[in-house]
């Protein structure tokens, strides 16, 4: 890798530009195998992001990027960057996806574990928007089998 | 992260980047709403509890398959058995009866003020 700074143009759906500086956008794996594939012309498309997202993943690999930061001061900038909407967690897991950044998709994953452990299998169906397509009967008979942890 | 976290991502990562699930988007008053494709939804469950797990296979017919199968329980076991944050250490202090303790390696080795708990050994009789 040449050892003078490269930028490329990431362009999200909703077609706002983002400049960053290669060595950064690299965290993402898919665009680190563009580059060294060398199919990268002037702008990298990520058709599954929208700016909104994209803007919170780069807050996120610029302050991990950064030289000399404490792993305190990483760890409190985790734990506040995961604090956010569900529904933006959700959008930030699909974009770690996308962008294949195992990091940030392992602390989101995580983030969504540890909200939803304690909650009831309706709020759960409401959080990821699923239908219940047990008959009564059914979901009764589920429930009986381990009523325990239903406590 | 540990080496079993980042090898299981390696395996992950290969299938999802071929996987054809795709997303949508449904609009909701004031947001949008994702719905996360299933190889997602393993991920996270694989992180909960057990007890979680088995309340959460009345969701839906597929979370039901899914929390069932072999393959999720096999991989759900390895990675509980290798998390090093639920090792627990059970310490007896003096006489055994009413005098077994149990807390977190985890938080004897790195916090502050380790919380044991009482364990109930041998189990009264009720």
């Amino acid at each position: 890798m040449s050892s003078s700074t490269k930028f490329l143009t990431l362009k999200t759906c909703d077609d706002k530009k983002f400049v960053l500086d290669e060595a950064i956008a690299v965290r993402s794996q898919t665009i680190k195998n563009m580059v060294e594939d060398d199919c990268v012309s002037n702008v990298i498309p990520l058709p599954n992001v929208n700016s909104k997202t994209m803007t919170k993943v780069i807050e996120y690999w610029k302050k991990h990027s950064e030289e000399g930061v404490s792993k305190d001061v990483l760890m409190d900038f985790d734990k506040a960057f995961v604090k956010v909407h569900h529904s933006i967690l959700h959008a930030l897991i699909l974009a770690a996806n996308f962008l294949n950044d195992k990091e940030i998709l392992d602390m989101m994953c995580q983030e969504v574990a540890d909200r939803i452990k304690g909650k009831t299998p309706e709020e759960i169906r409401k959080e990821f928007d699923i239908k219940n397509d047990f008959t009564p009967e059914e979901e009764e008979e589920i429930r009986k089998e381990n009523a325990w942890a239903f406590e | 992260m540990t080496s079993e976290a980042s090898h299981r991502h390696q395996k992950r990562s290969k299938h999802i980047t071929s996987a054809p699930f795709s997303f949508s988007f449904v609009q909701d008053s004031n947001f949008t709403t994702t719905v996360l494709p299933t190889e997602i939804i393993t991920e996270i469950l694989l992180r909960l509890p057990v007890k979680p797990l088995l309340k959460f296979r009345s969701v839906s017919k597929s979370w039901l398959g899914l929390i069932s199968s072999h393959k999720f329980v096999n991989t759900h076991l390895n990675i509980s058995s290798n998390n090093k944050a639920f090792h627990r250490l059970m310490l007896g202090f003096g006489p055994p009866e009413n005098n077994l303790k149990e807390c977190f390696v985890n938080s004897l080795i790195y916090d502050d003020v380790t919380r044991a708990i009482d364990l109930d050994y041998p189990p009264k009789q009720s």
